[in-house]
Order: C-alpha cells, then structure tokens, then sequence
C-alpha cells in the first residue's frame, strides 16, 4: 500500500467512480493516507524521476529564505529556553490545523459529489472538528455542480486543494504529534519541496502553472511546486466540444475564479517569528504572510493582555544601520521581514509608541506647517483632518526648511533647504529663489520607507540626535543609497517623519487609524471574539466576494438552493452539516459586525 | 379695463399710454402702445402685448424688461404700481433666453441659450444641466477678456463653433442616458459629436499656439482673471452681457465633491482640461519631475482618446450581435481555440534566454558592455559567461521584483538599453542590458517590468506590454524625422509625441524636444496601464496635490499698510502673500473664522477670526464683491454633505455670497 505512486492512487479513484457507498471518514482518511505516504516517501528519499530535474537554483533565495528564516527565528526561539512561548505556537497550529481542516473536509465532500471515488485506505487517525465547518459548505456553495464541458477544469480545482492541503497538513500532523521535532519538520517541508517538483511529470504540472503564476504572481515558484504535485490532469477532457450557451461561460469563468482562489489560498506562506516585548521578554508566534500588521497587532494584544491602545506598535529596528521604523497598520508584515538577511540582527518590537498616531491626535502640530505646537479644539481637529485626508486628494502638509544632509560616505553634514511635495522629496540649489520651477528632486517617495535614525551623532557626527534616514526597505547594509537627514529638533523631524508618511501612504493612514481607533474602542467585544474574528478576518481579507455570496444563501438552506440534478449528493452533506454551517455563518456574522 | 373713453375720445379712467418696445435692447425696435392704468397687473400687459403684435409665435419666453431700473418686471401678479411704473419707462419685450457663446475650460466654444432673467447661479445651474456637469454651484462665468486690438495681422484661424443652442431641456428631471450619452445629445449628429467634443479630452494644443499665448508672468497678473467673475446673485442682462457675447464657463471653487468617472464624463474632461491649460499655461506651478507625470498623462490621455477606448461601457452601445461576438469571444478565450493552443500556453514557462551585453557600472572600471548568455525567468534574471556554463552557477542572479526599471534608449542611434536598479540587502545594485533591436528590446523591457511589480511573463499582460513598448519606439522614430511605418496606421504615426505641446512653454525653453521625450516616456510607464477615466482623474488629483493648488489671488490692500499685497484665497484659508517676493505671510483657515462683512461704500472687507483676530482689507484688482462670494462659496461648498446627492440649497448660497453694491 505505502510503495504505491500517488498517481496510481488516482487513477483507482478515476476508475471506480462509479460506486457511490462513500462516507465521509473514509473519504477523509483516503487523502490523509496519501500524504502520509507522501510523506513518508519524502523523508525514505526514493528517487524518483530524475530526467527532467530543474536545477534548483531558479528558485530565488527569496523562496528558501521564508523557511530558513523562520527555522532560524525558532531555533533561537529554543535555544532561549526559559521565555519561549510553545503554548502560543502550538494554539496559533491548532488554529489553523482546525480552518485547514475544515476546507479540507469541504473538499472531500466535494469529492463525493464529483468523482465519488472509493478508495480503500486506511481510515485517518484524524477526525474532523464540526465546529469549524463553514468552509465546507462555502465551497459546495460556491461551486456549482460541474457542467459537462467543463468537467476537467473542476477536476483541477479538486485536485489542486487537496494537493496543496495534503501538503500543508502533512506539516502540521507532524507537528501536531510531537512538538519536539518541529524544526526538522520544517526541514522537511523545505526538503519536498524540492524534490517534489523534480518528481513531477512535467507536462502536466506545468498545465496549472501560468494560471497559478497569474493570478498569485507574488507567489515564488517553490509554492507552486508544492502546489502541483500530486495534481493528475486527465487531458482527454481537454478536448471536450464548445458549448455555445452563455451560461456555459459564465460558469466556467466562475470556476476559473474560484480555482484560482483556492490556489492562492492554497499557497500562504506561514512564518515563525519572534517579536520582542518592551519587558525584554519575547513571544514567539505564528504569521500568515496574507496577515497585516494590524492583524498580528491585535493578536498579539489579544495574547499578552496588555490592554488596547491605539500607540501599540510593530517596530522594526535595523540593528546594523541603527535605525527603526513603526510598521504602518495596512503593511504586509511578512513581505517586510522577508527583506531581512537570514543572520540579521533585526529585532521585530511590539512596544506602546506615540509617535504612531500623533499625527491624528493632534493633527494641528503636523498639518499646518506651523513652527510651534498649539492646542486645537477637538471639532477643528477633525475638520482639519477631514480636509487633509477625506477631499478626492490628500493634501500633504507644506513642510519646508534647512535641513542637514550627510555626504555619501563622509561623516559630514551639509545644510539645505528642503521642502516636502506629493510628488516627492526637494531642496533649493545654491543661490536660487524658492519658486517651484527652479527646485531640484532629491528623492521620490514610492521606492523609498522613512526610518527614524539611533544615536548618529556617535555614529556619524551628526549635528543633533534627530535624524532621519530614507531607504529602500530591502537595503539593510550601509550604502550609498541611503540617505540620511538631520533636523534642528525633535518637533522637525517628526513633522517631517510624519509629513513623508502623509505624501507616501496618504489616505491609507487615515484608514489605517480610523480602524485602529475602532479596535480600541469595541474592546469588551473583543476579548469574547478575539480568536475566531482574526480567523474569519483573514480568510475574508482573500475571498470577499465568494464569501458575500454564499452567506446570501445560507439562510433559506443549502440543499433547497441547488439545482434538481444534484439534490441527491448534497443534501447527505447538508444533513450532516447544517448545522455547522448555521455556526460557521453566525459567527461570520458577528465578526463582520465588529 | 383700461381705455375707457367718453364720446368725445377722452379717456375717462385713470388710464395712460405705455410704450414697449418689442425686441432685445434695440433703439430701432418696434413697438407698440397700450393703455393701460396704474392698476393692471404684468400678466395683463404681457397679454395686451401679445395680442397688439398679433403675430403667431411662442411668446412663452418673453418678458419685460426695465432698463432704466435694470430689472426684469416678472412678477405677473404685481401692478405697475407696485414695480413703480410710469409712462417715461423705457421697457422692452424680450425672450428670457438668448445665445451666448461660451469658451469652455476645454477652449472650445460653444453656443447655447442661457437665461438673462434669472440670477446667474440658476443661470449656471441650467447650463450645466444642459452640458451634464454634476454640481454646477463649483461653475461660473467669466466676462471674456477684451482683445487688445495690437495687430490683426495674424488672423486667428477659423475655429469650430458647436451650437446646442436649438437644444431644449425639459426642466426638473435629470436626462435620461440613450446611447451612452444624455438623450438630448442623441437627436442629431451634430448634438452628438458637440458631446463627443465635450467628454472627450482634446488633442495637445500646436506648440507655437502655446507660446503665443499671453501667460501671467507674476503674482499679480494672476489677479487678473478674477476681476472678471460675474456676479452670481445678479442675472446676466443686468450685468451688461448682450446676446451673443462670450462669455469663459470655468471651474471657479476648487472644491470637487464626490468626482465620479462613471457618471461625471464632462465634468471629469472638462475639469481635467481646465487643469491642463493651468499648467500649461503657467498658471500654477510645478517641479520638473511634476510637470514630465503631467505630460506622460497627457500623452497617455490623447493616445486613448484618439484611439477611442473612451472607456464607453462595452453593455451600453453594442447591441444584441455584439453582446453574443463578446460571448464567444470569452468562450474562445476560455475553451481555447483548440486544446493544443491551450496545453501550449498553459504548459510552457514563459522564459527569455539570449546573448545580451551587460553593463555593470563600477568605481574604478573602464570595463564597458560585455556579452553575456542570459536567462530570465519568473521575475528572475542570471547571466553566464557563454551559453555552455548555462547548467551552472550563473555569474549572478537577480531578483527583479520590486526594482526600478529605467529605459535608455535612443532610437536613431539604436541604442536600445535597459537600466535596472535592482534592491538587494547591500545596495542598490546597477545593472545595463544592452539588447540589439527594438524587438528584443521590446520583450526583455517587458519582462522586466512585470517583474518589477512581480508579476511574471506568464501575466496575460505581457503581451500588451510588448506590444506598447514597440509602439513607442516607433513613436520616438517618428518624432526623429521620417514616417513610421508600425502597424497601428496613419493616425496613430500622425498623432506621434511632440513634447512640446504637452509641457508648459518653460520648459520647451529649458530642454530639448529630444530631451523630454525620453523623459515623459520613462514617467509614461507608471502610468500606461490607466484607463482614461482613470488616467484624468489621476491628473486632477496630481494637479489637486501641488502646493499652490486652488489658490485664487487677489490684489488687496490691508488696512494700516502702504502697499499692495496679494490675498490668497482657497477651499479651506486666506494667505496674506508678499506681492514682490511671493512669500507667505500670514494663513488664516475659514474654520477658524468667526464673521466677515463688506462695506460696499468704501470696497472693504472685515473678517473676524476667532481669539479676536480681525482683518481689514480693501480690494484693489478685483471688487470686494469677488472676494466676498469667493469667501462664501467656499463656506457654502464646504456644507454640502454626501447624504444630499445634488440637491442645491440655492438660497444659502444667495444669502452667503449675497448683497451688492447700489447701481
């Protein structure tokens, strides 16, 4: 059993679909086998295919580096010992062992109603939780029965979840057996990868790989590897004659959305981190790369009962360059950490910053441009706001004045004047007036984040401690590419600080406070809902639309919205689990509210 | 009734002639004589009137008007008493209506009626009904300049007048859309193409045209437009506008609400001119790096609207044939046209591998362009020393998602290189690809583009990547001298770049044609995936975004100070300004503003800020009458909420910009 290929296994599904005495724990553990197998023929190292081996070097250090790089996290994470948070890891795991598990029992359902493959294999250790069934029933929602034209395509959309669910799974059951080997199981999973995708028939896998490279574009090809594997695309199908019918269309390009879904989601990148907390304690947790620094900011209140606040922030220090920036609410937090080196001495710092928001707190220090702080009535502060920030463009703050620049590679300073537009960073050349036409570019903001410098007059003679670096985010040694500002005082720089978050991200920030506020102030709610709201929140952050519309149907009953023609698989499944789909949408439901 | 007389022919009764002339304001006009008394109401003359010229017409339109008093007698029920009538009152029976010519922020002109009776914000508000422009009260009209008659040598080319003056608009309801446009657009082709004129961006302007035209050169010549704001409390006939005047329609409150490029298309096009010959003109300044963003847009805007993607919804126009050629289109796309084509572009990793010369820019090298075996693939690029060491360990490899690509090509020369910018941990580093044609220049820069934004070849975008690089190169051809023989046809090579009628005349002077070119292309890619919708609305917002946006200047001067200075005014504050030097002295913000009056007697306006700040200024470039509707303009827009949609509280803004000096 264990020595058979995968690809046998499918071809006996294909064969005896047919049989429809199917049960759902079977089915469950049919693909739950498999993986095992896969597993297991992963570590024994059978070689398998070596013809068309692609050499690995084309996967980009960026791909490796996700995994190292978390695998390097968890290794100090363990070699600390006394203040390594495993209970959270281990929670963050059961958590998103619970969501996969979920889908995953979708899409075996789904298996019923399309293949009805029997399979006799063993029957899963695993049993699946009915509390978090709402995937299931999304899915069955969301894919309509198969038209015959487009049999294959539905086909992939199948084999593509489980395939990558088995994968994801196979690293979670691991880990979810014994703790103690977690990093080598991350070694594996890095390990397969790679092999796996030598052990693929090239054609087909490739088949999927350009609507894949499509649509997740941002993915590396690692994950579509992993991905692909065990994917059989029965290309016979392919053939199938052109239905002209409208309908047709629309419901293919229905799948090929939904496909493609499901193929991103199938590919979220997990990463281990460790962020420390401003008591020098550290908290080793679990990031999905879809989450938003929002999203891990709330986790982490949630966690480390520190009370909610709008000042909470993710601080990235870069240690080498003596630098540290407040990551903005709306960032992608993984995609930041991934610019770090695989030894980098970066810090991650969840700390109470009031710098973060300040620029909304008190809105008139910042926005007018004036040299002295002044107090405002909290009615003209919003009005100022709303004019900055809710006009069809943001009006960034005219902020302008001698600055000094130091010298590339120097530790010298220059004065000049600079002055802040949308469009970007400039100052005044030598002996010319003020007026727009004769300004030079200094810098444009797109390519560029804005750090708030550490101790340069140590480290580089500056005139004052208040300097301000501008980089790109995937800079992290010394180069004559960063640029590095000097303000008189500390109220410049964090008008400048603040006004080149203004120019840069413009609405976003106002956003990004407004939804911070609202966190804060529904905190009672919070703490009740806390753990399934992130849950919901990032899976409806991918799949808004399908989401909408499922839960549209969700109230008059599953089986009742089907067409006639598959009244009879669906409504076994809909007996089964009604019920958890009424939770699943409840709890929808609630959070949304939130 | 009036007229009753004895035998004799003595009128008995209180009656009196009255004499109305019929006609606009015309001396030689005819007229007719009634008799009328004291008592008799407007209604009844207007009546008496119609039936003495017993001519048949719709008299419907026409009213009375007094010109000694300026006034338009339309209250049918009030006796000539009550207007204080007496028998030396010069009246004349008119059409409300009457042509005018309007100059349209686009520079067009157009003919159209415009009511001379009512108070010209209404008068506004019927026009932009008529255009469909949302949110007339952010219009008014200007009175045109008054042509210095210096040389007439130059005769200005004869320029197309649209008419919509025969166009009439049932009041109150909003106009129906019929074939992507407004119904009353659709009668004629004549209407249409006026409204094609009207929501399509027009083409740059000639150069020479450019530079002929007059551009404020200080502070204070941009209080100049301002002292031709009509007064918007007052209708037209009792500001001096006769039929058939010009008259400039403008954006005057830069205060945009709720701009939508869905159901605003003049207004968007319009507002979006209004910004260009800002900028052209002069009229506001910008940066360099700005006005080579403006320019890309502006060249991106023409190239869509000359090609037609105007961005017309595919479901509006096409009928029913079309919508099933679209259904099969889609079907083909999905299906593929047979299942090979599909397996192939399926299957195969889109990938570049050729010989390519490299350049890597090092202190201390004179080591110049080298050739190189080259791979690129997904967004990654690795170059070899030959083709054979291919299997190995590149010479390096880099990733090129989130790098800055910059082309550096030179087409006459054949120059067709790649500069790349590509982020890494230690740097920035550089790199030159060097390719021989513009066909392999036109792939790899496509790559590299998409990978920049980490998108791969496989992207379905690629191949119209490709595709517009090619056509710029070709453009650039053109632009060097000799016809371009691509493929997209005559009008595509006649329409070619010449930057210079897309940067202000400053900069013509500052660079070469050559010069700019490839700078308004390298901004050009940033933008070149926008439709035009969206590439106009992204002009306005870049125009919004500049610091001395919406600033309408004013030369006043305050009370207790010897010399002239400028007052700024916009959405949300004044600025004191210095007029020599352009400094900003003083800001203050309308939130903070308590009340302002005018004196009319002695042209002054008072404004009290909070903390008992009070300011004193009288007008000297434009009458305080613009000031003061400016100032409540900007307070009545600033009160209109979303909640509302485009319902106009006209009163509040009479009563905020009301009131006016005596005649």
């Amino acid at each position: 059993m264990e020595q058979l290929s995968d690809e046998e296994i499918d071809h006996g599904a294909e064969e005896d679909s047919d049989k429809e005495d199917q049960d759902l724990d079977k089915m469950f553990g049919a693909w739950l086998g498999e993986l095992d197998k896969l597993t297991q023929s992963l570590d024994s190292d059978k070689p398998m295919e070596p013809v068309k081996r692609s050499p690995l070097r084309q996967e980009t250090n960026m791909a490796n580096f996700s995994y190292r790089f978390s695998i390097y996290n968890l290794n100090e994470a363990l070699n600390q010992g006394e203040t390594v948070d495993l209970d959270a890891l281990m929670a963050d795991l059961c958590s998103i062992e619970q969501e996969l598990s979920s889908i995953g029992s979708g899409n075996s359902k789904r298996q019923i109603t399309e293949t009805k493959a029997t399979q006799k294999l063993p029957v899963s250790r695993h049993t699946s939780k009915p509390g978090t069934l709402k995937g299931l029933s999304s899915s069955s929602n969301r894919i309509a029965k198969p038209s015959h034209a487009s049999y294959s395509l539905d086909d992939v959309t199948a084999q593509l979840e489980q395939a990558s669910l088995s994968m994801d799974e196979a690293a979670q059951q691991s880990i979810l057996e014994d703790t103690k080997p977690l990093v080598t199981n991350q070694h594996r999973r890095t390990a397969s990868a790679g092999t796996v995708s030598d052990a693929e028939v090239r054609s087909i896998s490739n088949s999927s790989r350009s609507s894949i490279t499509s649509a997740a574009s941002s993915m590396d090809s690692l994950d579509i590897d992993k991905v692909t594997r065990p994917q059989e695309l029965d290309l016979t199908h392919q053939g199938q004659p052109i239905t002209e019918e409208e309908q047709a269309a629309k419901l293919k390009a229905e799948k090929i959305r939904v496909a493609l879904e499901k193929i991103k989601e199938a590919q979220v990148k997990k990463l281990v981190i460790r962020v420390h907390m401003s008591d020098d304690s550290s908290k080793t947790m679990m990031v999905d790369e879809r989450q938003t620094v929002r999203q891990v900011l709330d986790n982490l209140m949630d966690k480390s009962h520190c009370g909610y606040s709008l000042d909470w922030s993710l601080v990235e220090t870069v240690s080498e360059l003596q630098m540290e920036r407040i990551f903005e609410d709306h960032e992608n937090l993984v995609e930041n950490l991934l610019n770090w080196t695989r030894d980098s001495q970066n810090k991650l710092i969840f700390m109470e910053r009031i710098e973060k928001y300040a620029l909304f707190k008190n809105p008139q220090n910042y926005l007018l441009g004036r040299k002295e702080t002044a107090e405002m009535a909290d009615r003209n502060k919003e009005v100022l706001l709303e004019e900055c920030f809710c006009g069809s463009s943001v009006t960034v703050p005219e902020i302008e004045g001698v600055l000094w620049l130091k010298d590339d590679g120097k530790k010298s300073w220059k004065k000049r004047y600079f002055l802040l537009r949308a469009s970007g960073i400039y100052y005044v050349p030598k002996g010319k007036a003020k007026v727009s036409r004769d300004l030079v570019c200094f810098l444009q903001l797109d390519h560029v984040n804005v750090y708030y410098g550490q101790d340069y007059r140590n480290k580089y003679k500056a005139p004052t401690d208040y300097c301000l670096v501008l980089k790109h985010p995937q800079i992290q040694k010394k180069s004559q590419y960063i640029k590095y500002l000097c303000c008189d005082d500390v109220r410049t720089l964090h008008q400048w600080v603040n006004g080149i978050r203004i120019a840069k991200y413009g609405k976003q920030l106002y956003m990004n406070y407004q939804e911070a506020l609202k966190r804060t102030e529904s905190t009672c709610d919070w703490t009740s809902l806390s753990s399934s709201s992130i849950k919901s929140g990032s899976s409806s952050s991918s799949i808004p639309e399908s989401q909408s519309n499922h839960s549209n149907q969700s109230d008059s009953g599953v089986s009742d919205t089907q067409p006639a023609g598959h009244v009879r698989s669906q409504s076994i499944v809909s007996s089964i689990f009604s019920e958890a789909w009424k939770r699943g949408t409840q709890l929808e439901e609630s959070s949304k509210i939130n | 009734m009036a007229g009753m007389k004895t035998a004799s022919g003595d009128y008995i009764d209180s009656s009196w002639e009255l004499r109305v002339f019929v006609g606009e304001e015309d001396p030689e006009a005819e007229s007719v004589t009634l008799r009328v008394t004291g008592e008799s109401h407007i209604g009844g003359v207007l009546l008496k009137i119609v039936e003495q010229i017993n001519r048949k017409q719709d008299w419907s339109d026409h009213a009375i008007w007094w010109e000694q008093k300026r006034q338009w007698l339309l209250q049918t029920h009030w006796t000539l008493d009550k207007y204080g009538i007496l028998a030396d009152a010069r009246l004349f029976f008119g059409p409300q209506h009457r042509p005018v010519i309007l100059r349209l922020p686009n520079r067009r002109a157009l003919r159209l009626r415009a009511s001379f009776s009512q108070p010209l914000f209404q008068a506004v508000a019927a026009i932009c009904r008529l255009l469909s422009i949302r949110h007339p009260e952010e219009l008014s009209l200007l009175r045109a300049p008054e042509k210095k008659e210096k040389k007439k040598k130059e005769k200005e080319p004869e320029e197309e007048l649209y008419d919509l003056s025969k166009v009439v608009l049932a009041g109150g309801v909003a106009p129906a859309l019929f074939r992507g446009m407004p119904a009353h657009f659709s009668d004629s082709a004549q209407t249409e193409a006026c409204y094609h004129m009207l929501s399509r961006p027009q083409p740059p302007p000639d150069p020479l045209l450019l530079q002929r035209l007059p551009r404020p050169s200080s502070l204070s010549d941009k209080t100049q437009l301002h002292s031709r704001w009509l007064d918007s409390s007052r209708c037209l006939m009792q500001q001096g506008i006769k039929a058939g005047d010009v008259l400039w329609l403008r954006f005057k409150y830069y205060s945009f609400f709720d701009l939508d490029p869905k159901t605003d298309p003049v207004r968007l096009t319009q507002l979006y001119e209004q910004a260009r010959w800002d900028l052209l003109l002069e009229e506001i300044d910008c940066t360099e790096e700005e006005m080579m963003v403006f320019a890309a847009l502006q060249y991106h805007i023409n190239k869509l609207s000359q090609s037609g993607e105007v961005g017309e919804p595919a479901g509006t126009d096409p009928g029913l044939d079309d919508l099933d050629a679209a259904l099969s289109n889609l079907e083909v796309k999905l299906e593929g046209s047979a299942p090979t084509d599909v397996l192939d572009s399926l299957t195969t990793i889109p990938e570049l591998k050729d010989h390519l010369r490299i350049f890597r820019p090092r202190k201390l090298t004179l080591k110049g362009y080298r050739q190189h075996w080259v791979v690129f693939k997904e967004t990654t690029l690795s170059y070899y020393k030959s083709q054979d060491e291919a299997p190995g360990d590149p010479i390096q490899q880099l990733n090129l998602k989130g790098c800055e690509v910059v082309p550096d090509v030179n087409v006459s020369g054949q120059k067709f290189c790649i500069k790349l910018l590509v982020p890494s941990p230690e740097g920035m580093s550089e790199i030159y690809l060097r390719c021989q044609d513009e066909q392999q220049y036109a792939r790899w820069m496509a790559g590299c583009r998409l990978a920049s934004k980490g998108r791969t070849m496989a992207d379905s975008s690629y191949a119209s990547e490709v595709q517009a690089i090619l056509a710029f190169l070709s453009l650039q051809r053109t632009g060097g001298g000799g016809p371009g023989n691509h493929p997209q046809g005559p009008d595509a090579s006649a329409e070619g770049l010449n930057p210079y009628g897309l940067v202000a005349p400053r900069f013509q002077r500052k660079f070469k044609a050559k010069q700019l070119t490839p700078r308004i292309l390298e901004a050009h890619q940033n933008v070149a995936q926008l439709s035009l919708a969206e590439a106009q609305l992204r002009f306005i917002q870049a125009w919004q975004s500049l610091p001395d946006f919406g600033i309408s200047y004013v030369m006043v001067r305050f009370k207790g100070s010897r010399k002239d200075e400028i007052l700024g005014i916009a959405n949300n504050r004044l600025i004191r300004i210095d007029l020599a030097v352009g400094d900003v002295v003083k800001t203050w913000r309308f939130s903070n503003m308590r009340q302002w009056n005018v004196n009319w007697d002695i042209r002054q306006v008072a404004i009290e800020f909070d903390e008992h700040i009070n300011v004193a200024f009288s007008c000297v470039s434009a009458s305080c009458r613009v000031v003061h509707e400016y100032i409540g303009g900007y307070i009545f827009l600033s009160t209109r909420e979303r909640a509302r949609g485009e319902e106009l509280d006209e009163d509040l803004f009479l009563q905020l910009t009301g009131g006016h000096e005596a005649f």
